[in-house]
């Protein structure tokens, strides 16, 4: 290919301008273990989990639909916060089927539209409501959010014996909805469905998505600096202005707060390539091998964040009233970890990944 | 539910120098060698090959305009609703989507489908003859154009059943690659659909760079068109006129696919009307004004958007920067330049111009633009034609599509489509539909060794 001429440069320059920082390596991580082991040992096995855990939440509505107790309704919730703990933190990787398809708003939408649903609910026959009339109806009332509006009730104090047949098919429904989106996404990735994951696998070396590895990176660069502007900018900034807790992610349960917690967390999985004990050669690992005190900065504004919302002692649905100042600390962190992740990270990859 | 915050960092390089003299020359002015041939837009170009890369507001703007361009793109993103509703009421109550960002996904397109929520297709309709001012003469009981979803228990208008089928194609060396040809069948109608009426399927284009389009001067425009072919080139491109409903004046057509809108203005504000069924200040009226569907319009004078609802998505459009050029230097990529101007596509693809002065934003004035597109509409011969003339263009001419971006439709969308109904799934397939005025230029490109094709498709995917 003509193309090795130019990257032969390249790579001189690199190299003898990196020389002293690899003499002290034993092995340099290279941006194809990088991109093997995301693929490997963070997304696939994050989606894997959300498969599951929704498998699990869909189990417990069944459970409470044929009995409904409040062990079982409590038995949901817990499915409900499981399931929702891992997607939050599959949000740390926006790429791919995710959003090209639309996995992502179509299950979880929020603010709910409490018009439309109550004209839904009002307007349709017990009948009407299943999984294929669910699966048409807008994105605000599907996927997790209008589930949490029942398994919660609008102010948190729902009871099984409140459930009404239509809530039960209603529920039914979405659940099974959840579901079927979190299968698809799965399987999207998976090598007997949509093998997205040979998109990152061979980029750089034949993938049509990622021509270069440089794309690849970037793509995550982009994905962990777009949920750190959702959250910092969006998630938290909208009802932070609006001064109005019926705005906010997961309103009825007052999961917000753990919302965005595993949101920045997920990102930072992906930067340092770990998940549940299990670890691989990452991003940070990349960053430090040229620009230790890059990785250190990154590593460190990903703490930083993560403690400045867990410096947060209520719900985001109180805290909006009680605790402006511990919000307004944690969102300048994310914006900060933002702004250090689209600027000097995709410089960095834009700078040192060749090909 | 993905909320785009936009932040401007660092990468954006400034154009010091724009000394270079003008000539009217085209070689002249396609000349790189004194700029930056990755400023695909000027100032506004942004660096980013993610999948947002269509999503960054132009740089310059003040934190105020920043904020409504924040709020623009909010509202591009929301769902609207059935009226009477706190906020976002007013949706159908027939529509085709019920978000612009359900058909531009990522500031781009969306699916070629009809009715599912990423569906980005929709059918314009009417009947031969002209409309008072010269435009496509509405079909009695559907208007201009069909909405194929509805409200939960209104009956839409109509359903449109796509289907494809595979054609053979096989290059002059033998190779054999196959294109998608689609069919529509219109079906349940709410009620007949009048005789001799005419469709026109479209996809919902990308939306960013139209700040730039809509800033290029008049004249330069005109000065492309050839109507009675002097150059003998074979290309005879003319402007479109259109009716302007809010300045009630014909004005040079610059959007929609065969440049049958004037402004973003009006381009924004028809596409709520038409798309959605939301009315505003520039488009006062219901889709279904006049029709049978306004019994579930419970009040027919109310304005859906507030006025700074629509100004505020007209100024998100208006200034979403452009992706850079990528890959320049790479001799694929220069091979296939140079075989793009020798197979003249770029007479049409016209590569290079400067955008007119607008003092309020520098990064749209007197910028050295690489759109290739000419704004006028061509004859793209029979394979492409929708046989529904719209004000100048006849059924078989088409607007020259931009084609900056269109090298990153894959990161935006996934799966990539092209023309005006996403028939084409890869750009070589997007090629070979060519006819009529770029016959010429495709047959060249069919006859190119495979390695010289390939290099076309370089270039363009770098751009």
């Amino acid at each position: 290919m003509k193309k090795i001429f130019l990257f032969s440069i390249a790579g001189c320059l690199v190299f003898s301008s990196c020389h002293k920082n690899n003499d002290n390596k034993t092995t340099a991580v290279t941006e194809s273990q990088v991109i093997t082991d995301f693929v490997g040992k963070v997304a696939l096995p994050q989606y894997q989990t959300l498969q599951d855990r929704a498998t699990d939440l869909n189990n417990a509505i069944l459970a409470l639909n044929t009995t409904a107790n409040d062990v079982n309704l409590v038995a949901a919730q817990n499915a409900w916060r499981s399931v929702r703990s891992t997607w939050e933190g599959c949000e740390g990787f926006l790429v791919g089927p995710v959003e090209d398809d639309n996995y992502d708003p179509n299950m979880d939408t929020w603010p709910v539209d409490y018009l439309q649903l109550d004209s839904f609910m009002t307007s349709s026959s017990e009948g009407d409501i299943n999984t294929a009339t669910v699966s048409t109806l807008g994105q605000s009332l599907r996927g997790f959010h209008p589930l949490e509006y029942i398994l919660w009730g609008v102010n948190g104090n729902a009871t099984a014996a409140g459930l009404t047949a239509k809530d039960k098919k209603y529920m039914v429904a979405l659940a099974q909805d959840v579901l079927t989106t979190c299968t698809a996404l799965n399987t999207s990735w998976a090598t007997s469905g949509g093998n997205f994951q040979s998109q990152f696998l061979t980029a750089g070396t034949g993938s049509t998505r990622y021509t270069t590895k440089k794309d690849a990176l970037l793509a995550l660069a982009a994905g962990m600096a777009d949920i750190c502007g959702e959250v910092g900018g969006g998630k938290m900034l909208d009802p932070y202005d609006l001064r109005d807790s019926t705005k906010t992610e997961s309103p009825f349960s007052h999961n917000s707060m753990t919302d965005f917690t595993n949101n920045i967390k997920g990102a930072q999985n992906v930067y340092l390539c770990s998940i549940g004990g299990v670890s691989g050669n990452s991003l940070s690992n990349l960053v430090a091998q040229k620009n230790l005190s890059l990785d250190n900065k990154i590593k460190s504004q990903f703490a930083a964040a993560v403690a400045a919302l867990g410096n947060v002692t209520v719900s985001f649905e109180s805290a909006l009233y009680t605790q402006r100042t511990q919000l307004q600390t944690a969102m300048t962190a994310i914006n900060d970890l933002q702004g250090t992740l689209d600027g000097e990270l995709k410089t960095f990859i834009t700078t040192y990944v060749k090909d | 539910m993905k909320k785009k915050v936009s932040v401007i960092l660092g990468c954006v390089l400034t154009v010091t120098s724009m000394v270079m003299c003008r000539k009217a020359n085209n070689a002249a002015i396609d000349d790189d060698s004194n700029f930056d041939p990755r400023l695909s837009g000027g100032a506004a170009t942004f660096f980013d090959i993610s999948s947002s890369s269509f999503s960054t507001p132009i740089p310059g703007l003040s934190a105020n305009d920043e904020r409504i361009h924040e709020l623009g793109d909010a509202l591009f993103e929301q769902s609207f609703i059935a009226a009477p509703a706190p906020r976002f009421g007013g949706l159908g109550p027939i529509f085709n989507n019920v978000s612009c960002a359900n058909c531009h996904h990522n500031d781009g397109f969306g699916q070629p489908s009809f009715g599912q929520l990423g569906s980005s297709l929709l059918m314009r309709i009417s009947v031969p003859g002209t409309d008072a001012h010269g435009g496509p003469n509405p079909a009695p009981g559907f208007g201009g154009q069909l909405q194929n979803v509805g409200l939960y228990g209104v009956h839409p208008e109509v359903t449109v059943n796509l289907t494809c089928t595979e054609q053979s194609y096989t290059f002059p060396d033998g190779t054999i690659t196959s294109l998608h040809v689609p069919s529509y069948n219109i079906v349940d109608a709410y009620m007949p659909l009048p005789a001799g009426y005419m469709t026109s399927p479209r996809l919902g284009p990308p939306v960013f760079g139209l700040g730039l389009l809509e800033n290029i001067p008049e004249a330069t425009i005109l000065a492309f068109a050839d109507p009675a072919d002097a150059n003998g080139d074979g290309i005879t491109g003319h402007a479109n006129y259109v009716y302007n409903p809010f300045t009630k004046k014909t004005e040079l057509g610059r959007f929609g696919m065969k440049a049958n809108t004037s402004t973003l203005q009006v381009q924004v504000a028809t596409a709520f009307q038409q798309d959605m069924g939301l009315t505003s200040y520039v488009q006062p009226k219901k889709s279904v004004w006049g029709q049978d569907q306004m019994r579930y319009v419970s009040d027919s004078t109310a304005t859906d958007l507030a006025d700074t609802m629509v100004d505020a998505v007209i100024f998100y459009v208006r200034t979403l920067a452009v992706p850079a050029h990528r890959n320049v230097t790479d001799p694929q990529v220069k091979r296939g330049e140079l075989l793009f101007k020798q197979m003249n596509c770029a007479g049409c693809h016209r590569p290079t111009m400067y955008t007119g002065v607008n003092v309020n934003f520098p990064a749209l004035s007197n910028q050295r633009i690489h759109p290739y597109t000419d704004m006028l509409v061509h004859d793209m011969g029979a394979g492409l034609a929708d046989n529904r003339p719209d004000y100048l263009a006849t059924g078989t001419e088409w607007k020259t599509a931009a084609l900056w971006g269109v090298g990153m439709f894959e990161k935006t969308n996934g799966t990539p489509y092209y023309l005006h109904d996403g028939r084409a799934r890869t750009i070589q397939e997007a090629i070979l539909w060519h006819g009529g005025e770029a016959q010429r230029s495709k047959d060249q490109f069919a006859n190119l060794p495979k390695s010289d094709r390939d290099a076309v498709v370089a270039f363009l995917q770098s751009l």
